[in-house]
């Protein structure tokens, strides 16, 4: 796991820790952006929440897409199956 | 002539034709009857759990029931030793038994004595000790006074690698050497601009740096910082690697008006381990292909050796975002992105690889 290393309010190091060895040095936690040599600004809690709500909008739509598809597939597996039964098969 | 005292007992012994008196027989029995009463009996001796052999004495055994007293119920004597015999002095434990727990340090004749109350003892060296392998041991008392010996044993290789920052200390060594890789960079996306197509570079290598014959002390607790990837540095006994080594990068091709730059291989590491020509740091990443149709661009380059990761492919399609490859050890820098479509979505760099601390220690 990526820790900073920050001192007078300067990204000095990005270290790989564990977290109880990173709390027990001082070290902050990483976020995305952070850079050595640059100012550490981590993203508020209103633009944490921001981004989350964000992947969640995304993860929705995904999951919309998903079960379109899996209705698409259904409604083909349907179509066949009646297809199988016309021309005088079984299906299971 | 005449009658001399021995040295230790004071026995009065006559010189030359001298003869002792009865009184003086008697008392020469007397001492040496009083003499032999502080040796104790062998089985005494061994009930104890101390060795008759070594003729233990009445006062050894008012020792122990004195520990015996004070304490607890089980008393632990434990002697650890070197492979070689030797006392192991100053091992830093701490131990469990039931509820209680502590820690010790052994002795300078290598011994630890640990009283509790329950009958089982689990031992646990400072996990901090580089130096020899860990120690994690239970005993099971079948007396009030157990006696045992633990042989300390050493890594196969007194080399190793640390992946993670720590503190780290030396129990057996006083000399170390040391070799610090900072993290490789990611490589760059490809991307496309006015209608002329990039190829990403790779990534730039972590820089390395190295110090042999650092005197190192028993016990010292030493930091071991280890850098993440994208330039985190490594620093151990006063050693620092430079964020990135000065390596070129592999260059993502390009398409311009229909000039096509062909992609580069990234560098192979500058610094062998400890000055040596085996090279452990990681080399830069490959650049990435510039070109918008995979059939006919040139293959993306490969990265520097150790661990470069190699350049990105064209995206085949206008969405599609191929990335450059990973690095893919300790310090390697990432493959850059293939190119894009004229207007298409860009792509991604390879990522870079964290950087590590590798450590050699001995005994001079």
């Amino acid at each position: 796991m990526e820790w900073l290393i920050v001192e007078n309010g300067i990204v000095l190091n990005v270290i790989i820790a564990t977290e109880s060895f990173a709390k027990e040095i001082g070290a902050f936690p990483f976020y995305k952006g952070a850079e050595i040599g640059k100012a550490y600004n981590p993203p508020t809690t209103e633009e944490r929440i921001a981004t989350l709500e964000c992947q969640l909008a995304q993860s929705d739509e995904a999951a919309l897409i998903l079960l379109e598809s899996q209705g698409a597939i259904e409604d083909a597996v349907l179509a066949l199956h009646e297809k199988i039964e016309k021309l005088g098969g079984t299906t299971a | 002539m005449g009658i001399t005292k021995t040295t230790n007992l004071g026995l009065e012994k006559p010189d030359g034709d001298e003869k002792v008196t009865p009184e003086q027989f008697n008392n020469n029995f007397e001492k040496i009857d009083k003499e032999c009463n502080n040796y104790l009996l062998t089985a005494v001796a061994t009930a104890l759990g101390l060795d008759p052999t070594k003729k233990p004495q009445f006062n050894d055994a008012l020792q122990l029931l004195a520990v015996l007293n004070t304490s607890g119920k089980y008393s632990f004597i434990i002697k650890f030793k070197t492979a070689q015999g030797a006392p192991v002095t100053s091992l830093h434990l701490t131990w469990t038994a039931g509820s209680q727990s502590g820690e010790i340090y052994t002795d300078n004749n290598g011994v630890a004595v640990i009283q509790v109350v329950a009958s089982s003892l689990t031992i646990v060296s400072d996990p901090a000790y580089i130096d020899i392998n860990p120690i994690n041991q239970t005993y099971m008392a079948s007396s009030a006074i157990v006696n045992a010996d633990y042989t300390v044993t050493v890594p196969s290789t007194s080399e190793t690698i640390v992946t993670t920052t720590k503190n780290v200390k030396f129990l057996l060594a006083n000399q170390a050497d040391i070799h610090c890789i900072s993290g490789g960079d990611n490589g760059n996306g490809g991307y496309c601009i006015s209608g002329t197509i990039y190829g990403g570079n790779g990534g730039r290598a972590g820089g390395q740096a190295y110090s042999k014959n650092i005197s190192v002390t028993k016990n010292t607790s030493y930091t071991f910082t280890v850098g993440a990837k994208c330039g985190g540095t490594s620093s151990a006994l006063g050693v620092t690697s430079p964020s990135y080594d000065s390596a070129p990068v592999g260059i993502g091709g390009k398409l311009d008006n229909s000039v096509y730059t062909v992609p580069t291989n990234g560098s192979d590491a500058t610094v062998g381990k400890f000055g040596t020509s085996t090279k452990v740091g990681g080399g830069t990443g490959g650049g990435g292909s510039g070109k918008l149709d995979s059939s006919i661009a040139n293959p993306p380059k490969t990265g520097g050796q150790p661990y470069g990761g190699t350049g990105g492919v064209c995206p085949t399609t206008y969405n599609s975002r191929p990335a450059g490859n990973d690095a893919t050890g300790y310090g390697g820098g990432g493959g850059g992105g293939g190119a894009a479509y004229n207007g298409g979505e860009s792509t991604f760099g390879g990522n870079g690889y964290q950087g590590c601390i590798i450590a050699a220690w001995r005994t001079v």
